[in-house]
């Protein structure tokens, strides 16, 4: 098929018509920028219910039968598709011409009973080879495949290739090109979810309950990840941990720290050390005068944050140590509760990591076999407290804790946002308290015990600590109002206002504050157009105005003739705390910019139907090699392009007529509200400014500077 | 891990149960947790019991084993309950009843002892703390041990030391036969007399018809609950010879009028042991004082070898959590009779529950003031704390004093003078107690305000002159010393002005705040006073505190106390009181 005939299709807005665009053959995949394809959506090859992101719909998708299908089916090699028609039951010799046979598998894989009729009738040799690939995401290095077919079924090798080829054979499975003997298998893209469905029952893992399971949980108490975390921040808040000169923390604090969460972990557990290690990363604790110390504004931003960013902020970290934590997460969640043998989860992790491997290399030309890496263990998910493991006779089970479940599935609005307060001055809160009331709680009380209700007390210590760290009287007293059970008991009510005293003579304000000239006061205050932005009036010509609105003002007084300093005068003191947020919202950033590209990504290899061969064929890479525009390729360009300056010229599909050659100028490259990335930039042509999706990118290129 | 958020019930790692009292089950929490668990405290919203070895020894002799009490508690709790919870709960249970207390018919001076396993037999008979008492018979394969009957009380005790709760089924001496029954109404009287359900129940279950697993053991109830009538039921269950011992001499006094107004014995049946008068009778009425009396520190208890010789088959220890230490020692030779401890808190300042329960018997019974309020058996509570400043003089002395004096200093304010005229005139119609530590503070109220001062003092006679005029509303107004804490039935009062008290101790607080928790109507027969007017079943209890001092330190450990126990508790300000009369705390009060 000509680029020509495929640029008169209106349908080349989805994803697979879009491919047969792509004609330009300038190779990058061995190009130094070669797009992260670390991740694919293996889950949803997996599991009959994909992860269920709440804000992110790219996520957990359900694949219908993918729209297209005819064109990707007339790019593929015509003895595939003939093969795959057959297999579904058709007679190829009975029909015509080849459009005719596309049109026709293309009914029959749309008919469910035909393809659960097909992969019924395999083999158990070709059906445990055909899962085997789904849950490698659709791609297997040749031999690879095989070692990892022996190890989990067992067999000879030969029956395996014998297997593959069966598979090949019934158009199920194609190949790449073959360089020194080496190839890919590779499931054509549009099968994948039709396999997944057909698959269902297969694909599932199996479950197990028994009550002789004994789990080895060490007897802590199972808490949810901001439980634990606050606790610690909240004792930490209390008394700081001193450090020795190897920055470890002193022994006797260490023990102190210990018996105090002796509910929660062992001594020198590692679950301790995460939570510590993710304190620090993020700047909530900071090493001041040889102490750890917790900074209470950025934990604040921490306990402010979506539920979705913070799950974000601390699989982006988790992922430095395990890959695919969060997937893993969700298909053991998925289970619900109940425990996951260890044997197939294993294989399945396995094969996520290999076939990931075996995508990266396919992408940057690296056909010979690679060196067996050390699969990263469990134990660091068990040693975090993420999993608990049972063991029943010789056989291992996994589960998650309530540690990540209230991590990747649990609801802040589930959270309880009252405790109580009693007349003796304790106060309770349960498990299941809001993070945000125990860190508040630990502000105001002493934290006494740390348990499946933490306690605290109020003493007047701890309200002189609060009012010491910015706590005004009436802030106490309607925080204990607004979260305690029955309000605040009339004794402890009393005694409290006693504590807290009067409202001070002094007050500290932290505001952004404007100053005016005196001979622009006049003018100032009596434009309307400023009174929304002022917070409060000091003395005439000094204002508090609203923090978040600095730039709207600025365009008013613009208008207005009023001029102002470029730059904010900025008072020592505070600096460091918006240092470590600004960190913390760039952590968060990035942290959403892994998911959005985990959403971007989630799709099988990424290649063009005209690079797969039948099983049966031998090409070159020459032969195969195409182009294969897709929005991480696309994005790199546009990076490239914005950080040197260039522009870039792009093929783009237009609503009414063909796809169109632009030049554009990017600006930057942002997300869309479902997760799809977009390029800001000014089309030269027309001069106007315009979002391209980057997934429907025809094609691409950097245009010279000089150019 | 199975979490039910619905349960109201949470148990934390250190044996505390935090109990929803709102939740729609907690009756039946309650219930259960009773059993095996200590109530500590009980505000409105949410209460606090705490399971320890006593409690679960207490459980275990009524037949309460480990898995009935954690699948009960894993029934209602809202979280798994820890592991170290359910070991101790296991770890005590079990260890309860491994060695027996068994009657030796052969030989009844001596008591047979019974292991559950040989196992237990040899640890425990290895065992260095109950070595010495044992006597050891027979052979290898048939050997036999016993101690003797006179060690069994210290015996038991040092069981207890070494972790090994004896289940005591030896038996009593059955005593002297003394047949008496309950009246139907009150000696000279025509009000209908009749022990009120939970009494009755009380009484049976320490009871236990009679079986040698009953007869010993302590009853729980709040101050006005009426503990006095469930050792009068117990008596009349046992019918035997009994002495009975309680704290002092006006104590004494109130329980021999009770048992000859409300049984058929007379009072030549019943009579006191005490420095007045030394009647020994069927049923006698001593005081921990004159049993634990010694001449010198070397010589023995002169009263206890006169009470030994005597044919007993029951002793009724009142108010048995203030049992002084030397008369435990005394008294462990008493085992061989029926025992019947009554108290309204088994927490001792001192930490000796352990003796307690050894020497007199687990809890077989108890009811929270809290249902005995609903009831309408006990006067609902109000509690104000009333802050007062010092003047500049005496400002000056507190702070120039010495630390051990400050608290004295503060307590004798002379603003709490103005404070109490105030309460007067706002009670004017009331009952009033005014209760003090200090004597010298006590006499300079009694002068500045006219009235009658009862303290240590103060003749036996005068004293019960005083009480009685009280109690026929004769005086509205009595001062008294500590003398008053415990045992003094003066149902009509309902206002007690506390002047000062010993410290933080929680024991006097609860003490001091009983003497006016008598009911003021009781249900459905509505208390009218002599110019007919109603009784409000209400009653206010002022603590005046020194701002800024130490007293108020201890005032708030005291607070903190009572509050938790579920009173109301108010704090005010006197100079804000005395300027603003419509206070709603005072103006609740009949004027």
């Amino acid at each position: 098929m000509s680029s020509t005939s495929a640029g008169t299709n209106k349908s080349g807005r989805n994803r697979f018509p879009k491919k047969k665009f792509r004609r330009k053959r300038n190779n990058r995949r061995g190009g130094p920028n070669v797009p992260n394809y670390r991740k694919v959506n293996k889950a949803v090859a997996i599991l009959q219910n994909p992860p269920n992101y709440p804000e992110n719909p790219n996520r957990g998708k359900k694949i219908q039968k993918p729209a297209g299908l005819v064109e990707y089916l007339t790019q593929l090699p015509e003895s595939l598709v003939v093969a795959l028609y057959k297999s579904t039951g058709g007679q190829p010799n009975k029909v015509g011409n080849f459009d005719r046979i596309v049109q026709l598998t293309t009914k029959a894989l749309g008919q469910e009973t035909r393809l659960k009729t097909l992969v019924k009738d395999l083999k158990p040799n070709q059906l445990n080879s055909l899962i085997t690939m789904i849950q490698c995401g659709g791609i297997a290095h040749c031999n690879e495949i095989i070692e990892e077919l022996v190890i989990s079924y067992g067999g000879r090798n030969k029956d395996w290739v014998q297997a593959l080829n069966d598979l090949g054979k019934l158009g199920l499975l194609a190949r790449s090109a073959t360089e020194h003997d080496h190839f890919f298998y590779i499931v054509p893209e549009p099968l994948l979810p039709l396999f997944e469905h057909a698959l269902k029952q297969d694909l599932t893992l199996p479950t197990f309950a028994h009550e002789g399971i004994t789990i080895d949980n060490n007897g802590t108490l199972p808490t949810a990840f901001d439980f634990s975390l606050v606790a610690l921040a909240s004792y930490l808040h209390q008394k700081p941990a001193r450090l020795t000169q190897q920055h470890d923390i002193h022994r006797n604090d260490r023990e102190e720290l210990d018996v105090f969460f002796s509910q929660i972990w062992t001594s020198n557990s590692e679950r301790f050390d995460f939570l510590l290690h993710f304190l620090l990363t993020h700047g909530m604790l900071s090493f001041q005068n040889a102490q750890l110390n917790i900074v209470p504004g950025v934990l604040d931003e921490w306990l402010s944050m979506s539920q979705s960013d913070q799950t974000a902020l601390v699989m982006a970290k988790l992922d430095e140590e395990f890959p695919f934590t969060e997937w893993l997460l969700w298909v053991i969640h998925q289970a619900d509760g109940q425990w996951l043998p260890a044997h197939p989860l294993q294989s399945l992790y396995r094969r996520w990591i290999q076939g990931d491997k075996w995508r990266q290399r396919f992408y940057e030309d690296k056909w010979a076999e690679g060196d067996s890496d050390d699969l990263p263990s469990f134990a660091t998910l068990l040693r975090y407290g993420f999993l608990e493991r049972g063991v029943w006779g010789q056989e291992q089970f996994y589960r998650l804790t309530e540690f990540a479940i209230s991590l990747i599935s649990r609801k802040k609005s589930d959270q309880i946002h009252k405790s109580y307060l009693t007349p003796n001055f304790e106060i309770v809160a349960p498990m299941g308290t809001s993070a945000h009331l125990l860190f508040k709680l630990g502000e105001l009380c002493e934290f006494s015990n740390c348990d499946r209700a933490n306690t605290y007390k109020l003493t007047v210590q701890s309200i002189e600590k609060a009012k010491e760290s910015g706590w005004k009287r009436d802030e106490v007293l309607q925080f204990f109002a607004k979260h305690s059970q029955l309000g605040i008991p009339e004794n402890v009510d009393f005694t409290l206002k006693k504590w807290l005293g009067s409202d001070p003579s002094a007050t500290f304000h932290n505001v952004l504050m404007l100053t005016v000239h005196r001979n622009q006061v006049p003018a100032f205050e009596s434009n309307s157009a400023f009174k929304p932005f002022i917070v409060h009036r000091f003395l005439p010509g000094m204002y508090a105005v609203h923090p978040n609105r600095k730039e709207e003002l600025e365009a008013e007084m613009i208008k207005a003739g009023i001029q102002f300093g470029e730059h904010t005068i900025d008072y020592p003191q505070g600096q460091s705390l918006e240092q470590e947020k600004d960190l913390l919202s760039t952590q968060v950033t990035e942290a959403r910019d892994l998911k959005i590209a985990l959403a971007d990504l989630a799709r099988p290899t990424d290649v063009t139907p005209n690079e797969l061969c039948f099983i049966s064929e031998v090409k070159t890479k020459e032969e195969t090699k195409q182009v294969r525009i897709t929005s991480n390729y696309c994005k790199t360009l546009c990076e490239q392009a914005l950080e040197l300056n260039q522009h870039i010229r792009l093929e783009y599909p237009q609503k009414k007529s063909d796809p169109k050659w632009m030049t554009v100028t990017p600006e930057k490259i942002s997300a869309a509200s479902n997760g799809s990335l977009l390029l800001v930039g000014r089309v030269h042509e027309s001069n106007r400014k315009l979002n391209f999706a980057l997934h429907k990118v025809l094609n691409i290129e950097l245009i010279p500077s000089e150019a | 891990m199975q979490i039910n958020l619905d349960n109201p019930v949470i148990v934390q790692a250190d044996g505390k149960v935090l109990v929803e009292a709102n939740h729609k089950t907690y009756e039946h929490a309650r219930e259960f947790l009773t059993q095996f668990a200590e109530l500590e405290s009980s505000p409105d919203a949410l209460h606090t019991y705490q399971i320890t070895r006593i409690s679960l020894w207490n459980a275990a002799s009524s037949n309460l084993s480990t898995s009935e009490i954690v699948a009960g508690l894993n029934k209602i709790s809202k979280y798994p309950i820890p592991g170290e919870v359910e070991e101790l709960i296991a770890d005590t249970i079990e260890r309860y009843g491994l060695v027996k207390l068994l009657p030796n018919p052969e030989n009844p001076s001596e008591v047979k002892l019974q292991f559950e396993t040989p196992y237990v037999q040899r640890l425990f008979t290895t065992d260095p703390l109950v070595q010495d008492y044992l006597i050891k018979r027979g052979r290898r394969r048939d050997l036999q041990f016993s101690i003797s009957i006179e060690n069994r009380g210290i015996f038991k005790q040092q069981c207890l030391l070494a972790d090994w709760p004896v289940e005591d089924l030896a038996g009593f001496k059955p005593g002297t036969a003394l047949p008496f029954k309950l009246r139907d109404r009150i000696k000279n009287t025509d009000v209908v007399f009749e022990p009120r359900t939970y009494q009755w129940e009380a009484a049976k279950r320490w009871y236990q018809e009679g079986k040698s697993t009953g007869g010993c053991g302590v009853v729980v109830l709040a101050c006005g609950g009426g503990k006095t009538i469930v050792g009068i039921t117990a008596m009349a269950l046992v019918q035997r010879k009994t002495l009975i011992l309680a704290t002092n001499q006006a104590s004494v006094n109130q329980w021999i009028q009770e048992i000859i107004s409300k049984t058929t014995l007379t009072a030549r049946d019943v009579g006191s042991y005490t420095a007045n008068s030394r009647d020994l009778r069927a049923v006698t009425v001593s005081t921990y004082q004159m049993v634990s009396h010694k001449k010198s520190k070397d010589d023995g208890f002169k009263h206890l070898d006169i009470f030994d010789k005597e044919d007993w088959g029951l002793i009724i220890y009142d108010e048995v959590h203030l049992l002084p230490a030397p008369v435990f020692g005394a008294t462990a030779n008493l085992q061989a009779m029926r025992r019947l401890g009554l108290t309204a808190t088994l927490v001792r300042e001192d930490g000796r529950e352990t003796d307690v329960f050894t020497l007199v018997g687990p809890k077989r019974y108890e009811l929270p003031w809290q249902d005995l309020q609903k009831m309408g058996f006990i006067a609902s509570m109000e509690c104000v704390e009333i802050h007062l400043e010092m003047n500049d003089v005496l400002t000056r002395k507190y702070k120039d004093a010495a630390e051990k004096d400050k608290f004295m200093i503060a307590c004798s304010n002379p603003a709490k003078l103005e404070a109490v005229r105030y309460l007067l005139r706002k009670h004017q119609r009331d009952n009033i107690l005014i209760i003090g530590t200090y004597l010298e503070q006590l006499e300079i109220m009694s002068k500045e305000l006219n009235l009658p001062v009862i303290t240590g003092k103060t003749p036996n006679h005068t004293r019960e002159q005083l009480f009685g005029k009280f109690r026929t509303g004769k005086i509205k107004t009595l001062i008294v010393s500590k003398v008053a804490n415990f045992s003094i039935d003066l149902p009509d009062a309902n206002v007690a002005i506390q002047l000062s008290g010993t410290f933080g101790s929680r024991q006097e607080e609860a003490q001091r705040l009983g003497r006016i928790l008598r009911p003021k109507n009781l249900k459905g027969k509505k208390r009218t006073d002599k110019n007919r007017q109603p009784v409000e079943n209400k009653a206010y209890f002022y603590t005046l505190v020194t701002k800024d001092s130490k007293e108020q330190t201890f005032a708030l450990n005291r607070q903190k106390f009572l509050a938790g126990q579920g009173y109301r508790y108010i704090l005010q300000d006197f100079s804000t009181l005395s300027s603003w009369s419509s206070s709603p705390a005072i103006t609740a009060t009949p004027t």
